[in-house]
């Protein structure tokens, strides 16, 4: 039998091994080994949809789908990335796991599918059983001229059936998996506590376990455990994180950070039962485990008034054990699904915002809710009280009534309540006999969404090309998208209330559709849903790329040139694709708007096909179809290893002068061939030692920085080149002050050299200390008397140091790590003594 | 006025699903975008390839037809399915068994392959109550949608109802389309 130790909290895609207690979850991921650089990237089908919107375009579409695998990408406590690869050629044969985005022809009613499609066999490790995942996909729409890609509605399509194909399934809390009826996520805010946790539990990043809190318990009806319940822990100001219950009643929620929580249970609403709702568990003969009949929710402590409910303290690293609800049976679900939208302008927005200030002085400010359960025969259902937790707003008396423009709706009024601070806050929805609860169903914020009214090409006066945004409430602080690519604020013209931005690259006489977004995570289409403001760039010639090598073997490491025409490379916002996941791209250089220089690793497994390469620049999009080709791999060419390793210090660092090594395979047999010879930058490199696998030399000194290309020659066999980094060479430690023996608390001095002269200020802010392995900041750094470019690094010692006579030293400058020099470091003596 | 017509804008968008994003399509919907409504019997499957997706093809049997041109059979199509060693699934995708008897909103596109339409939305069982009555019920324990403007269970719709009744709404649908 399959053991589990996977985190059950959340819901993933979820296996269980039996019919019985304890039942282990097993959920359904991809195998971070199996991805390089734990880098799970994200293809779009070069056939693009066959249908746009007016004012769309494929650019426009890839770069929301760049966007959506950026948002993923950025839960910095999963340490599963998630990057756009590029285009790709449907059909493309390949080994490693990827997110495919297609665009299919589907029959009216499906908007978009998303989801793992492919599976490995099960797989257990020490720390827990999964089924791996070798492959997702993402359908949209071939037809797309209904739904254009610069809406709120596309982008969160995109990042939701993205999140399934990463392996989540939905959740009850508002999150962007949730369905689309509670959604309370837009492109200002896409992602919620529980999207972040649902990852991070899944590929948990080191520490993230132990920085946050659980809550467990057991939720029953009759004595009997209740399957698929949904508990929810719904801080008071913030957003929620809930799991589903195993079989047999018991639930677990974790990745909870500190703080106070209410806890409360509810039943799966039908839409989330019907066979395209969420998933349900299967066992191991592969049959679905069914959920557990309808109950009334309730907080915990066993009450339906929130009133009663009893907030829990989570603290990181322990659990709130125990919290269990016995719940009542029901025959169906009263209130479910429930969508608020608010009026900013004349257009609805979703979710609901309502603006505090338009509150004061007892104005009202309303919304409008839809979903099933709240109107009935043109007016409130019978009994419906509507508050909001926390009392931030109030629903006045007689603030419940049906919408008048379409009294299937139902309006909800509300006054300024008690003091509070802008942000998302949970409506309560009480109806006699039972409780519904809206994470996130209302916004507070202080003004009105921006809008854009005109987008103005503009050239500064150093002839760097701008477009200037006139618009109402716009700001500094306000974030501007041509399409899916995000453009750098450069200033706020207060005189004019302009925003001036960098726009990013595009190809000539493309338009982008421009979109600010303030701080509140309101947007300009908010406002400009139907007429968004645009921008055209200026005409130009047709972009078009050449790939050289344009072949490399299974199992090579190598440098690839990328020269373009009419192209508009730019640092940060390109990305080389090579049409499948087999072909990864470790790390590219914007040499010029033409020429590109990019180190990739061919899988050596690689499955041997033709792929397309292209390059996205911003909002410009190159493909070559057919451009590479992987072939065969050769046991007779070395392949040399582009982490190239300071002999001084043991980091991936080169730099002039210093002495490296690099790690060489199918290098063995060519080892005592006389005649090896490396360059660095086309300058000869001294050669140190040459052995089995691996060869040290000597970086030339005159090598300037930044990337230079490495190459070496082994008897007749020539290795394919890869691209270094030169970089400015490791701090050195040269002493250690007065004070080589030290205690936990001691400031500790060291006198350091190869630090840069004008960093002035910043200096210690870009140094750190590691000692023992434990991290210190640096709190001082002056230049030493009387000594020319050494300084004064000071730090105090953490009392997390493990004493001992040799304990290693190491400074850090900009990342660059020096060599170690050994420091004592003693106990601290006890009080008494 | 203008803030009804708003919502509608925005309600049309999407509504949710799992791994799939349905849009609701009311009963009178259904009819007007199928381009046939067959109920017949599966009486084989095969898989196919298109692109890196794989469909599952399943040949029905026709035994009455309320729209679309006459044919004694469909082919229609749902993604997923295994061709060689790769299987594919989607959740939200329907499986329609061998033998069973269906009555289908069918939606057939440029690219000649025909699709249930939205996904599960087209798909009825053809089932005989304790009455006798002959029943097209839509899915099975729980398959409830909402309606994408209302919000509400389409049970209002007629998950279940008896052909009859249904032979009436299509013709009425049809008729009213005119």
């Amino acid at each position: 039998m399959i053991m589990a130790a996977v985190s059950p909290a959340y819901y993933h895609f979820i296996h269980y091994t039996g019919r019985s207690t304890p039942y282990a979850p097993i959920p359904e991921k991809f195998n971070l080994d199996s991805l390089p650089g734990h880098t799970l990237q994200v293809f779009v089908s070069d056939q693009g949809p066959a249908q746009l919107s007016e004012l769309d375009s494929l650019a426009g579409v890839v770069s929301q789908v760049r966007l959506a695998a950026a948002t993923w990408n950025n839960v910095g406590t999963s340490d599963l990335r998630v990057a756009y690869g590029g285009l790709f050629t449907p059909g493309t044969q390949r080994t490693t796991p990827d997110v495919e985005v297609t665009f299919e022809e589907v029959p009216p009613g499906l908007v978009a599918m998303g989801g793992p499609t492919v599976w490995g066999d099960p797989v257990t490790t020490v720390s827990g059983s999964y089924v791996p995942i070798t492959r997702s996909v993402v359908i949209l729409r071939n037809d797309l001229s209904q739904k254009p890609s610069y809406s709120e509605g596309f982008f969160g399509t995109m990042v939701h059936e993205l999140g399934h194909a990463l392996g989540l399934q939905h959740s009850l809390t508002s999150a962007t998996m949730s369905t689309d009826y509670t959604r309370a996520t837009t492109r200002g805010r896409p992602l919620t506590t529980d999207d972040r946790v649902a990852l991070s539990l899944l590929y948990p990043a080191s520490g993230f376990l132990a920085s946050t809190g659980s809550i467990s318990g057991r939720v029953s009806m009759s004595g009997q455990g209740v399957h698929l319940a949904s508990v929810v822990a719904l801080p008071p100001n913030g957003t929620p994180v809930s799991a589903l219950t195993n079989p047999d009643g018991t639930y677990r929620i974790d990745g909870l950070p500190a703080g106070p929580y209410y806890v409360y249970v509810h039943p799966l609403p039908p839409t989330e039962l019907a066979s395209s709702g969420i998933r349900l568990p299967v066992d191991a003969d592969g049959q679905q485990v069914a959920a557990s009949s309808p109950f009334v929710s309730q907080f915990y402590p066993g009450t339906r008034d929130v009133r009663q409910a009893a907030p829990l303290s989570v603290t990181a690293g322990a659990t709130n054990e125990a919290v269990d609800f016995a719940v009542e049976a029901r025959s169906y679900v009263p209130l479910y699904a429930v969508t608020t939208y608010s009026y900013p302008g004349q257009t609805a927005a979703k979710p609901a915002f309502i603006s505090e200030s338009m509150m004061l002085g007892g104005k009202r400010n309303f919304l409008v809710a839809g979903g099933a359960g709240l109107v009935s025969d043109g007016a409130p259902v019978a009994g419906l009280n509507v508050s909001v937790l926390g009392d931030a707003a109030v629903v006045p008396p007689g603030g419940l009534s049906a919408y008048g423009p379409d009294p299937r709706y139902l309006r909800v009024d509300f006054q300024y309540g008690m003091p509070s601070t802008e942000g998302a806050r949970h409506l309560i929805f009480s109806i006699p006999g039972d409780v519904y609860v809206l994470p996130s169903g209302l916004t507070l914020t202080g003004k009105l969404p921006p809008s854009i009214t005109t987008a103005t090409a503009a050239v500064e006066t150093d002839g760097t090309p701008v477009v200037r945004l006139a618009g109402t409430n716009l700001g500094p602080t306000t974030t501007v998208y041509f399409d899916g690519v995000r453009a750098s604020n450069l200033r706020f013209d207060e005189t004019a209330s302009e925003l001036v931005v960098a726009p990013p690259p595009a190809s000539g006489g493309h338009r982008a559709i421009v979109t600010a977004i303030n701080t509140d995570a309101q947007s300009s289409l908010f406002l400009q849903a139907n007429a968004p403001a645009t921008y055209t760039y200026d005409a130009a010639e047709t972009p078009s790329i050449t790939v050289s090598p344009g072949a490399l073997a299974a199992g090579s490491e190598a440098m690839i040139e990328i020269t373009g025409y009419g192209t508009r490379f730019q640092q940060g916002q390109t990305v080389l694709g090579f049409g499948t996941p087999d072909v990864f791209v470790r790390r590219l250089w914007v040499i010029s708007p033409t020429r590109i220089l990019a180190n990739v690793a061919v899988a050596a497994n690689a499955t041997v096909t033709a792929t397309e390469v292209s390059v996205t620049s911003g909002l410009q999009i190159v493909g070559l179809p057919y451009g590479f080709q992987i072939q065969t791999s050769d046991s007779t060419v070395p392949v040399l290893n582009p982490s190239v390793v300071n002999a001084a210090t043991g980091q991936a660092l080169v730099c002039a002068g210093c002495t490296q090594t690099v790690n060489i395979a199918n290098f063995s047999t060519m080892a005592a061939v006389s005649g090896v010879s490396i360059t660095v930058g086309d300058e000869p490199a001294m050669l140190v030692e040459t052995k089995e696998s691996q060869v040290t030399f000597v970086t030339p000194p005159d090598v300037p920085l930044g990337p230079a290309v490495l190459r070496l020659q082994a008897g007749s066999a020539t290795a394919q080149p890869i691209v270094v980094m030169v970089e400015p060479a490791p701090p050195v430690i040269q002493s250690l002050g007065d004070r080589t023996s030290v205690t936990a608390g001691d400031v500790v001095a060291m006198l350091v050299s190869g630090l840069d002269d004008s960093a002035g200020d910043t200096l210690p802010s870009r140094l750190s200390a590691t000692a023992g392995g434990v991290q210190h900041s640096v709190f001082a750094a002056a230049k030493a008397e009387g000594q020319n470019g050494v300084y004064v690094v000071l730090f105090v010692l953490s009392d997390s140091v493990t004493p001992g006579d040799q304990v290693p030293l190491r400074v850090s400058f900009d990342g660059r790590i020096s060599a170690p020099v050994a420091i004592t470091v003693r106990s601290k003596p006890s009080e008494n003594q | 006025m203008r803030h009804w017509l708003a919502t509608w804008i925005v309600i049309a968008m999407a509504g949710g699903a799992a791994a799939a994003t349905l849009e609701q399509l009311s009963f009178d919907e259904m009819v007007e975008k199928s381009t046939s409504i067959v109920r017949g019997r599966v009486i084989g499957t095969y898989t196919t390839a298109k692109g890196s997706l794989i469909y599952t093809h399943y040949r029905v049997l026709v035994s009455e037809r309320w729209k679309g041109a006459p044919a004694a059979e469909a082919d229609l199509v749902v993604p997923g399915g295994v061709l060689g060693n790769v299987r594919q699934s989607f959740t939200g995708a329907p499986r329609l068994a061998q033998g069973s008897d269906y009555v289908l909103f069918l939606w057939t596109g440029k690219s000649g392959l025909t699709h249930i339409i939205g996904l599960t939305q087209g798909l009825f069982d053809v089932t005989t109550d304790a009455k006798g009555n002959t029943l097209a019920v839509r899915g099975t324990s729980g398959e409830t949608m909402l309606d994408r403007a209302t919000g509400k269970p389409v049970t209002e719709e007629g998950l279940s109802l008896t052909l009859a009744d249904l032979r009436t709404r299509i013709s009425r649908a049809m008729g009213g389309a005119k």
